[in-house]
């Protein structure tokens, strides 16, 4: 089956043709608006740098000292960030001169990248924001002929080629700095999406912090990080975006396991490299439907059930997923709790805990709280309050203290059976919806409206509905890549 | 031989991208790379000159430009220079078309069809361009022209050639990745019949000054071919591109 899909592959002709056909970004009104945020603007322009520095490296002879010189050096720019997003052409003059058309499919689904996060860090309104990003995406695939798919691919076949795994093996430690890259580049989405202003940088300073001191170094993540396990909100509103970042992503990962394949001599490798650009195009999966597909195949456009923003994983299922670092989990539950998740015109009502460099879906916001305690580290919580316009976000420190900047708000919680967990622990903006709910609901007459600092110190029993996922085996990524896979 | 100056030394410079590293016609050197402005990309330029000699008064120049990437590969370039210093003001349209872009073996090619008016006399040009890869970080750049003079007088050339080399090198990295250095030299036909080419070495320097702003500084001066004038003619040039 493989072998009859590589086969019909027909590489684009714009693959191969040496003709200049760069196409500008969008031009809008919150183009650069990252710069709202120093911080990450900078730390993403240093992410450009390490980019092209290994790429570079790669392709010039210099793989020996990948792991020390390289990464000495790209670590001195990750610390000491440029100001301005940098020019990789001038950092990576020989990669892009070898792969142009890998660097066209780079570059544009980057401006993409950048993009969306420029208007998640506008000043437009939240339905502004959404529509600008649908504007965006639309822009993004139909203005350029190598553009990346925005359907789930499945990540175990992309992940399975006879080069895979080879960079990771070869060089941990810089395969480290990428993951770590693009754990930060999904997990800013939700830390910008629908969230006030004035938590961002609040916001950052947990992220920035779980960025240096672990994602960048982690050479023992089992895979790439996925947009929707950092980004559940955002991959849910904006699926096709969330899957073309994990397929740049898996590109990318692609690129460096051909790159580090020393059997392949150069003609092959640019022959894969084009061969792996061409399995993500948009082009190459035009008449496939999200959710159909056969099974790990090229077309296997399945996706996590309650996920439409994630692909399928090594050894998932719709129904159950192994996660890095969490174990295996149902993208329809509450981690927490494990009762179904409110979806389509109520997903709005799911809180979300970010903490140790994951985050999760929970069903309330005694949930999120009370998972964010179970793990060591500063949190940040995103519960739903009686507005859906309004998103409280919670930034915790190492003991669970938290602070809002929402003035005024107020929690219900009258612990009950998880059934109904997201009616009886509730976030309102203030004491006067808090009263409005109440009196709505007889049954919390009773109730009292606990601040944020009397909310914070409370602590929930252990959900009797909690059911630990088992998968067919302890952790499919073991030996992913040294056994049969290979 | 004033005039001969003017015709090196005042070609008008319009040029594009935002790109530090992009090598830009007179920000701040006489030398364009074979990079076409990205489809859809537009950018504004501003340059001020001041071309200075000890046997006359000092030359200043402004100039604006707009360019637009109206389609892949090409783009549209329109200038002016209002005159600051005598009655003389300048207008200039370009097509600059990328053929192809750098690859493992050949590299970049591009040309450049331009017409330019000076005071009502009129010419069309067509350069050709070359960029390629030297060193491990470093870029060689070579130009070659042809400009034709529709209404020349009879003591001047009715085509002549001009052509350029360059070097242009990101420097700062890996710590620095805002600016590039560049090194030209030109070598042009005398506008006037019988008399000897002329020859410009110039180094400059482009920085990223804002995140989409480019400042370009570059010094020029003739080496030889220019008869009759006291020596060095000097032209410092400050420019800016921002592209949106």
């Amino acid at each position: 089956m493989l072998a009859a899909v590589l086969v019909a592959a027909q590489f684009p002709a714009w693959m191969t043709s040496p003709r200049p056909m760069e196409v500008f970004r969008l031009r809008a009104s919150h183009n650069d608006a990252v710069y709202s945020i120093p911080r990450l603007a900078r730390d993403l322009n240093a992410v450009d740098v390490g980019h092209a520095t290994a790429y570079e490296a790669l392709v010039t002879g210099r793989e020996g000292v990948l792991e020390s010189q390289v990464w000495n050096q790209i670590v001195r720019t990750l610390k000491n960030p440029p100001r301005f997003k940098p020019d990789e052409k001038a950092i990576a003059p020989t990669f892009a001169r070898l792969y142009g058309e890998l660097e066209l499919v780079f570059d544009w689904a980057h401006v993409l990248h950048a993009q969306t996060i420029d208007v998640l860090a506008s000043n437009l309104s939240d339905a502004q924001k959404e529509a600008e990003i649908e504007r965006l995406w639309h822009f993004y695939r139909s203005r350029a002929p190598y553009s990346i798919s925005g359907l789930p691919l499945n990540m175990e076949f992309l992940d399975s080629r006879p080069y895979s795994g080879n960079f990771r093996i070869k060089y941990p430690k810089v395969n480290a700095l990428f993951w770590g890259y693009h754990w930060l580049q999904a997990a800013m989405y939700d830390m910008l999406y629908r969230v006030p202003r004035d938590m961002w940088e609040l916001s950052y300073d947990v992220v920035r912090e779980q960025y240096f001191e672990r994602e960048l170094w982690d050479t023992n993540r089992d895979f790439m990080p996925m947009f929707a396990e950092q980004s559940p909100r955002f991959a849910a509103r904006f699926p096709e975006l969330a899957n073309a970042f994990d397929n740049l992503h898996m590109l990318h990962d692609m690129v460096n396991d051909i790159l580090a394949d020393n059997s392949l001599d150069a003609n092959q490798k640019r022959h894969e490299i084009r061969m792996a650009i061409w399995m993500v195009l948009d082009s190459t999966h035009a008449n496939c439907e999200s959710g159909e597909g056969e099974e790990k195949t090229l077309h296997d456009h399945r996706h996590m059930n309650g996920m439409a923003g994630m692909g399928m994983m090594v050894g998932s299922t719709p129904e159950l997923m192994y996660m890095p670092r969490m174990g295996w989990m149902s993208m329809e539950e509450c981690h927490h709790c494990s009762m179904f998740m409110p979806d389509n015109d109520m997903r709005w009502r799911r809180s979300t805990v970010s903490i140790d460099g994951w985050t999760m879906e929970v069903r309330c916001p005694l949930c999120a709280r009370d998972m964010a305690a179970q793990y060591l580290g500063r949190a940040i919580l995103r519960l739903p309050t009686e507005d859906p316009n309004k998103l409280l976000v919670l930034v915790g420190d190492e003991l669970g203290n938290y602070t809002s900047t929402m003035k005024g708000v107020v929690f219900l919680e009258m612990e009950g059976e998880h059934p109904e967990c997201n009616r009886w622990s509730y976030a309102f903006t203030s004491i006067e919806a808090f009263r409005k709910y109440v009196s709505e609901n007889p049954q919390y007459k009773d109730a009292r409206p606990y601040t944020l600092e009397q909310w914070s110190a409370l602590a929930g029993k252990k959900p009797a509905t909690y059911e630990r996922k088992q998968g067919p085996v302890d952790n499919p990524y073991k030996n992913w890549h040294k056994g049969p896979a290979r | 031989m004033r005039r001969v100056i003017v015709a090196l030394l005042m070609i008008p410079a319009v040029g594009i991208a935002i790109d530090h590293s992009k090598l830009d016609y007179g920000r701040p050197l006489q030398i364009d790379d074979a990079d076409p402005l990205a489809f859809g990309e537009m950018a504004i330029e501003f340059g001020a000159s001041i071309s200075v000699n000890r046997s006359r008064k000092p030359d200043y120049r402004f100039e604006a430009a707009y360019l637009y990437g109206f389609a892949p590969a090409m783009h549209l370039e329109l200038s002016a220079e209002p005159s600051l210093t005598n009655s003389k003001s300048e207008f200039g349209v370009g097509l600059f078309i990328g053929i192809k872009r750098e690859t493992d073996k050949l590299p970049a090619t591009a040309i450049k069809l331009g017409y330019h008016n000076s005071d009502g006399e009129n010419e069309l040009s067509a350069r050709a361009i070359l960029t390629g890869q030297i060193g491990a970080i470093g870029k060689w750049h070579l130009n070659g022209e042809a400009i034709f003079a529709l209404n020349a007088p009879t003591d001047q050339r009715k085509t002549r050639f001009a052509g350029a080399i360059g070097y242009s090198t990101p420097i700062g990295l890996p710590n620095d990745f805002s600016q590039t250095f560049i090194v030209a030299f030109n070598i042009a036909q005398n506008t006037h019949v019988g008399e000897s080419a002329m020859g410009l070495l110039g180094i400059g320097l482009r920085k990223q000054i804002g995140v989409r702003e480019v400042i370009a500084l570059g010094i020029e001066s003739d080496l030889f071919g220019v008869v009759g004038l006291s020596r060095p003619s000097l032209r410092l040039t400050l420019g800016l591109t921002s592209s949106f």
